[in-house]
């Protein structure tokens, strides 16, 4: 079991990369350098299996610090009368759906109806004016954004209400630990943007043990159209196309699947989808400067580099002339909002995040 | 005959309601009839529409093709395989699976079969493959082909999944089932959930908007479908009568493979092994087979009965509410065969008093004058009568404004009122019927009498 990191190409920075590294590494030692040392402590008291494993370059993120800055208060007062219409996601409905209950029950006059028929659904609806909200579980397209205030002569806005991440996940007995998101770029990327050769095998990541280094690299994935898919061909292809030979799964468990049982398997879907027969990749963070795990730490505040936020889009003019509206988006920022969304096992928004999104709905939005 | 008829119609009102109870508890959300297409989660192509029916053989297939998988896989395991611990799990996961889906094809609705199927179906491959049951239980090599076989079977359920629901519509599924997943990650044995035992508002505001055309699906006729999935119960019982005894079969190997599995069972075993070269030795022992197995099979029938019992208390807590709610339809049944029999015999009564008045006999002896208690008697006859139908339908609206039997008509199900609502209902119309008839028969009585009067004064008169 080893993945050699002299013989990976892309393990060892080139010199630019290397000073602008160096220049922030010294930045953020007093913040680093506790985790460092601990982490240090681990590799020696596991000598043994670091001579034989050595782990890809980079220095892992340290886990965030406690947020003790509390969410907001949603204030009942005064009840108003209205409906709420929402069109859009499933998965963000199914949040609207779980919320619903506890909102009611503050605010008995105001109805919210929840048709879930895709995020692609939500402009759509915003533009025809058949809906007050458009949720979604990726973010709205340009051309999206611009068709509906075309057609409302208004301001589309977004509040976010939680955040969900994508996860690299290889199988348990697959050594490789942590990647690069260039190296992701070649395993998926048709058209590999980050730049480098295509990685067939495990051996062109650096994975010598055999036999899964002479195995050719099994790829799992989303569907077109998913928000997985949405972020990964951003962030990680930087917009390129996927390769052909990526299996598509209709669903993230089912991906999560897929590698449980292929030992020479990659893939990516929710982090909310666990097995124990597959080990999610530390991912090489956005700046550079190290890998970082996708904790639930990491992934709330927002140094996971493949985190999405769950929104929720509205009409500026619109939403000041509903309170039931706005009074339904500050529920779903405030703590009982948050609650319900963590109930459902979904990642929450941290404070200051719900607070800032609390604040925007509190001032006047059309100011 | 009235009365036998009211008493039809109770029975059946309280079969009925009975039913309903246990349909409305067991089974899932409905929708029916044409189940629009979707497209293929992975390569975009387009299905045709598809029927309910085709959607119902479609699932019904698959059931077949998921015993075949699962039985290829659990064979693998047991070939050659001396340990008894392993057998008997590999046994129950086999029974337990297919029976599980072979459960949920004989539901009426193939919505509810789509959904419990994917459901089960993925809990199952989870616990085996995810939380990585089928290698601790079986070990690597063996596990390998039951791996194969449930993922396999997840994905085969899923294609059809992606034949009812949009891709976004199967993401909330997913998240639904993996949500029930983290809230039990305890529990192995999920053969026998359902998608009701998601909580009531995620999974039933899923199925509302799926069901009322939020998705792929059109809005349903649902007494269309209501009619048509009693059409699919009855294909149902002769689907599932011929694979009942392979069912029953598997059950009773893997009851053998339990005992045989259990330590006093393999070490009586492996005392037989040893002991062979002495013939006396090996008479003992299978001596004390003889006694101890049926004991063991005594036992282990004991235990999973207890079990039975177990689970079954939850059922049985709702059973009694029907049955009370049930009871206490039956003084009113009693009730109103009283009243039925009063009135019959109030109406033989009018029939006797009706009867074609005889042409006057000039040989016969002067007739009775008009005796006032033959009126007397029967007016009494019909004040009982009505009386006893202002106390029936006294008791009527006190039952239903009892707040105990309206607890527990609430407890029930929706089904319930209605059927007692309508027993109700007919129990009103038969008073006012009757009451109207009794008024009816008094009057006809009074001219009856003031006719017979007049006939008789006149044969007085005759005969003067």
């Amino acid at each position: 079991m080893r993945c050699n990191r002299n013989r990976n190409p892309h393990g060892t920075p080139d010199a630019a990369t290397f000073s602008r590294r160096s220049a922030l590494a010294l930045l953020t030692l007093p913040a680093v350098l506790p985790s460092a040392l601990a982490a240090a402590t681990s590799l020696l008291s596991r000598s043994a299996v670091a001579q034989e494993t050595p782990m890809p370059s980079g220095v892992a993120v340290p886990p965030a610090d406690v947020d003790a800055t509390p969410y907001p208060n949603y204030i009942e007062e005064p009840a108003v009368r209205g409906t709420v219409r929402c069109v859009g996601s499933s998965a963000v409905g199914l949040l609207i759906n779980a919320i619903r209950p506890g909102f009611t029950e503050s605010q008995p006059d105001i109805a919210v109806e929840m048709i879930s028929s895709g995020s692609s659904s939500g402009p759509k609806a915003l533009a025809d004016g058949t809906c007050d909200l458009a949720p979604m579980s990726r973010d709205m397209r340009a051309s999206e954004i611009e068709a509906v205030e075309k057609a409302r002569g208004d301001t589309v806005d977004a509040i976010d209400i939680a955040v969900d991440a994508i996860a690299i996940g290889v199988h348990v007995k697959n050594p490789l630990t942590r990647i690069t998101l260039r190296d992701l770029d070649r395993v998926f990327g048709r058209e590999r943007r980050r730049g480098g050769a295509p990685a067939v095998k495990w051996s062109d990541l650096g994975v010598t043990d055999a036999p899964i280094a002479d195995r050719s690299i099994t790829l799992f994935g989303m569907g077109a159209g998913t928000g997985s898919n949405g972020i990964v061909q951003e962030i990680v292809l930087q917009g390129g196309p996927f390769r052909t030979s990526v299996n598509e799964e209709p669903v993230s468990s089912s991906v999560v699947q897929a590698v449980a049982t292929d030992a020479s398997a990659i893939g990516y879907c929710s982090v909310l989808f666990e097995s124990v027969r597959v080990r999610n990749l530390e991912i090489e963070s956005l700046d550079g400067s190290g890998f970082v795990a996708p904790t639930d730490a990491h992934i709330r505040a927002g140094r996971y580099p493949l985190a999405r936020t769950l929104r929720l889009y509205y009409l500026r003019g619109a939403l000041a002339k509903s309170p039931a509206v706005r009074k339904f988006l500050q529920f779903l920022v405030s703590q009982d909002g948050q609650e319900a969304i963590e109930d459902m096992r979904q990642k929450t928004l941290t404070p200051a995040s719900a607070r800032m999104m609390f604040d925007k709905l509190g001032a006047d939005p059309t100011k | 005959m009235r009365s036998v008829r009211l008493l039809a119609i109770l029975a059946s009102s309280a079969a009925l309601s009975a039913a309903g109870c246990v349909a409305s508890r067991g089974s899932a959300p409905r929708v029916s009839k044409p189940v629009t297409s979707s497209t293929d989660f992975s390569r975009g192509a387009v299905f045709d529409k598809i029927t309910a029916d085709e959607l119902d053989q479609l699932t019904n297939a698959y059931a077949d093709r998921y015993r075949t998988l699962v039985e290829d896989a659990v064979d693998v395991v047991l070939r050659g395989n001396g340990d008894a611990r392993q057998r008997a799990v590999a046994q129950r996961m086999l029974v337990a699976s297919t029976t599980s889906v072979y459960d949920i094809v004989t539901n009426g609705d193939p919505f509810t079969q789509v959904l419990d199927l994917t459901v089960v179906v993925t809990l199952t491959s989870q616990v085996w493959i995810d939380a990585d049951r089928a290698t601790r239980e079986f070990g690597e090599d063996r596990a390998r082909s039951l791996i194969t076989a449930l993922r396999r079977a997840r994905e085969e359920i899923w294609e059809i999944a992606a034949r009812v629901f949009s891709p976004d519509q199967l993401s909330a599924l997913d998240f639904l089932i993996a949500g029930w997943r983290k809230d039990n990650p305890t529990v192995d044995d999920v053969y026998f959930v359902r998608f009701n035992d998601f909580n009531e508002s995620r999974g039933q505001s899923f199925v509302a908007e799926a069901g009322a055309g939020g998705g792929l699906f059109e809005p349903i006729d649902r007494a269309v479908d209501q009619a048509k999935s009693y059409e699919r119960l009855i294909e149902r019982m002769f689907y599932l009568s011929k694979r009942a005894p392979m069912l029953v079969g598997w059950q009773s190997q893997a009851v053998m493979d339990d005992v045989l599995a259990k330590p006093e069972v393999g070490r009586t075993l492996g005392n037989l092994d040893s002991v062979t070269k002495s013939v006396d030795a090996l008479s003992k022992t299978a001596d004390r087979l003889a006694t101890d197995i049926p004991e063991l099979l005594a036992r282990e029938r004991r235990t999973l009965l207890e079990e039975i019992d177990r689970r079954q208390t939850a059922i049985d807590g709702t059973l009694v509410q029907v049955k009370a709610v049930v009871d206490s339809i039956a003084p009113i049944t009693e009730q109103v065969q009283l009243i039925a029999g009063t009135g019959e015999r109030m109406l033989d009564k009018v029939a006797e008093l009706r009867g074609p008045v005889p042409p006057p006999d000039p040989d016969a002896p002067p007739a009775k004058p008009f005796d006032p208690a033959d009126y007397q008697r029967l007016l009494a006859e019909a004040s009982t009568a009505l009386r006893e139908a202002n106390t029936l339908a006294a008791q009527g609206e006190s039952l239903a404004a009892s707040p105990a039997v309206k607890g527990l008509i609430d407890e029930v199900t929706k089904a319930t009122q209605e059927r007692i609502d309508s027993v109700e209902e007919a129990s009103r119309r038969v008073i006012w019927q009757l009451g109207a008839v009794l008024a009816g028969v008094a009057l006809l009585v009074f001219a009856l009498a003031v006719v017979y009067r007049e006939i008789g004064r006149r044969g007085m008169r005759g005969g003067a």
